[in-house]
């Protein structure tokens, strides 16, 4: 058995395991070995309750790191840049202020604001991103991605950041918790039919993007590369974008700005598994879910009866990190 | 048509910004042949390379490959038939020598996965690096090479490829006189095979006078000579080509 074949089994395992201890933890304590008794009859209506509300939320946080972990590895391989995910291209935030906005807008024509209005104006958010990304690549002639990209994400970031903090002045006292709840990425309660669409959208993108990560092995040597070993890099490049684009906009969507997960997660995978796109797109996805789940549990179990942002925790974990990880990726390029 | 042909150029022009660049540039390379471009900065030798590499299109004019029209072919015929080597190809993040070796196409994309995972090379790989002298790098992740080593390496993977016209964008670009006498050599002998030739540009003279059997020089007028460089008048067009005009 390979080495990378051994890792991809592990990573399985860490995904199972964080998925039980999470769903066993929680503020309330059902007392009984939850989640295998579940769908006996001997329990208390509350816990069950309290086990299906706490099962649901564990899904969403799991289809959520592994969306964004995944989309940050596709990313990373398409711009040739170690540094970008969906957060640094700015489709998270631009999503994060459609829905703010969107919000105040709504409720100022007497709408009363749902959570799925929330979602699909997070949806167009990040999409108009994407688009002016494309756009102005198209526009510019931009054929080294490398720089390009992330600057430009760097100006969409900063612009929607400047329209959040402009709306925050506008919103009544009442949307204020929910507006900071999308700024800082937290969990918010999905119902049972997001849940199964979030895992919907992720298990059918992440399955035509393994399909075609293989072919990101010579996008990584940039498109003139690809196309003379017969590559068509433009259109691997556009479907993978749009991919990327859709999962992050529902991932957006359903817990607003989560950073660092899709930074640190393909890097950390990258230091186990060198250069194997597929194996290295799997493992994401599995200890992207871990990583996020075991977040979301701290951020709701740590300081009782508060409850943090699951934001906070993938940043605090997230940022350290990254920063472990390219000093030593920086040692072993200075000790030849 | 000449069926010897393995590239015909047919009134090239190329634009950039409103400036022309090259016009009705037309050429043939026959089988088994080595051109050598010489030409100052910027005078669209990179733009003529890589155009018959059918990367870009020219503005006007077209370019025949084994009598087909480049743009009637798909991608992959392309990448069949030409081999092509560019002036800057970025090293990628990760990569190791043997992985770089063995990046390929193949029709069915599953396939690509299993031959990147492969540490161990195949003899004819093995036999491509000891070329170029870089077999005892194959386990170097790119990041450490050095330029003239990292081009090697590239010319490594172009030799594994048999048959075909062979594209060269300086290939001698950071190396040392000892390689360049080892690229001179490995031009000829690839160029002898059955169905293959080679074009290559160059700021080095003598590897184009010694390897190549015509020489093209571009200006920037357009084509300046276009003939063996065994012919006495072509000191006299190199010297104009070295003072500027």
């Amino acid at each position: 058995m390979s080495k990378s074949i051994f890792i991809l089994f592990v990573a399985a395992f860490i995904f199972l395991f964080c998925a039980f201890i999470s769903i066993q933890i929680g503020s309330v304590d059902c007392s009984f070995k939850a989640p295998l008794y579940l769908f006996q009859n001997n329990l208390s209506e509350s816990c069950q309750a309290i086990l299906h509300l706490r099962i649901l939320r564990v899904a969403g946080a799991m289809a959520v790191g592994a969306g964004l972990s995944l989309s940050g590895s596709v990313l990373q391989r398409l711009l040739r840049n170690p540094l970008a995910d969906s957060f640094v291209l700015g489709l998270s935030s631009s999503g994060t202020c459609f829905a703010v906005v969107g919000m105040i807008l709504l409720s100022a024509l007497h709408y009363s604001v749902q959570s799925f209005h929330l979602a699909s104006l997070a949806l167009i958010g990040s999409f108009v991103a994407l688009l002016f990304l494309l756009g102005a690549r198209k526009l510019l002639k931009l054929n080294d991605d490398a720089f390009a990209l992330p600057l430009l994400g760097l100006m969409v970031n900063s612009f929607s950041g400047a329209v959040l903090m402009f709306a925050v002045a506008f919103l009544a006292p009442q949307q204020l918790g929910e507006a900071y709840r999308w700024m800082v990425g937290a969990m918010r309660l999905l119902s049972a039919v997001e849940v199964s669409m979030l895992w919907l959208v992720l298990i059918i993108s992440s399955a035509l993007l393994i399909y075609f990560m293989p072919a990101l092995n010579a996008l990584s040597f940039g498109d003139e590369f690809a196309n003379s070993l017969g590559f068509h890099s433009k259109k691997i490049r556009i479907y993978c974008f749009l991919m990327v684009a859709i999962l992050a906009a529902f991932m957006v969507a359903a817990a607003g700005t989560v950073g660092f997960v899709g930074l640190i997660v393909p890097h950390f995978v990258r230091i186990l598994v060198p250069q194997n796109a597929r194996i290295e797109g799997v493992c994401s996805l599995f200890l992207g879910a871990a990583l996020v789940s075991v977040s979301d549990l701290l951020a709701r179990t740590l300081f009782l009866p508060a409850e943090l942002p699951v934001g906070v925790f993938t940043a605090l974990i997230g940022a350290p990190c990254l920063a472990i990880i390219l000093f030593q990726k920086a040692r072993t390029l200075h000790t030849v | 048509m000449n069926q010897q042909n393995i590239l015909r150029c047919e009134k090239l022009s190329f634009w950039m910004q409103g400036r022309n660049l090259i016009s009705d540039l037309s050429f043939e390379i026959k089988k088994n042949e080595i051109v050598a471009v010489l030409g100052q900065n910027g005078c669209g030798k990179s733009t003529l390379l890589s155009a018959c590499a059918g990367l870009i299109q020219p503005n006007s004019g077209r370019i025949l490959i084994d009598g087909v029209d480049l743009l009637s072919l798909s991608k992959e015929e392309k990448s069949e038939r030409v081999k092509y080597l560019t002036q800057n190809l970025p090293k990628a993040d990760g990569f190791t020598v043997s992985q770089f070796m063995t990046l390929t196409y193949s029709k069915s994309i599953m396939r690509f996965s299993d031959a990147t995972r492969g540490h161990s090379l195949d003899e004819s790989t093995g036999a491509a690096l000891q070329n170029f002298d870089v077999l005892h790098l194959q386990k170097r992740s790119l990041n450490q090479l050095s330029g003239g080593e990292w081009r090697r390496v590239q010319l490594a993977r172009l030799w594994m490829q048999q048959n075909a016209l062979f594209i060269l964008d300086e290939p001698d670009a950071g190396l040392d006189p000892r390689q360049i006498e080892v690229l001179s050599g490995a031009i000829q002998i690839k160029a002898k095979n059955s169905g293959s030739a080679v074009i290559f540009s160059t700021h080095n003279l003598d590897l184009a006078k010694k390897c190549a059997h015509k020489i093209l020089c571009l200006n920037k007028n357009g084509l300046l000579w276009f003939d063996s460089p065994l012919n006495p008048q072509l000191n006299r067009i190199l010297s104009c080509y070295f003072s500027g005009l």
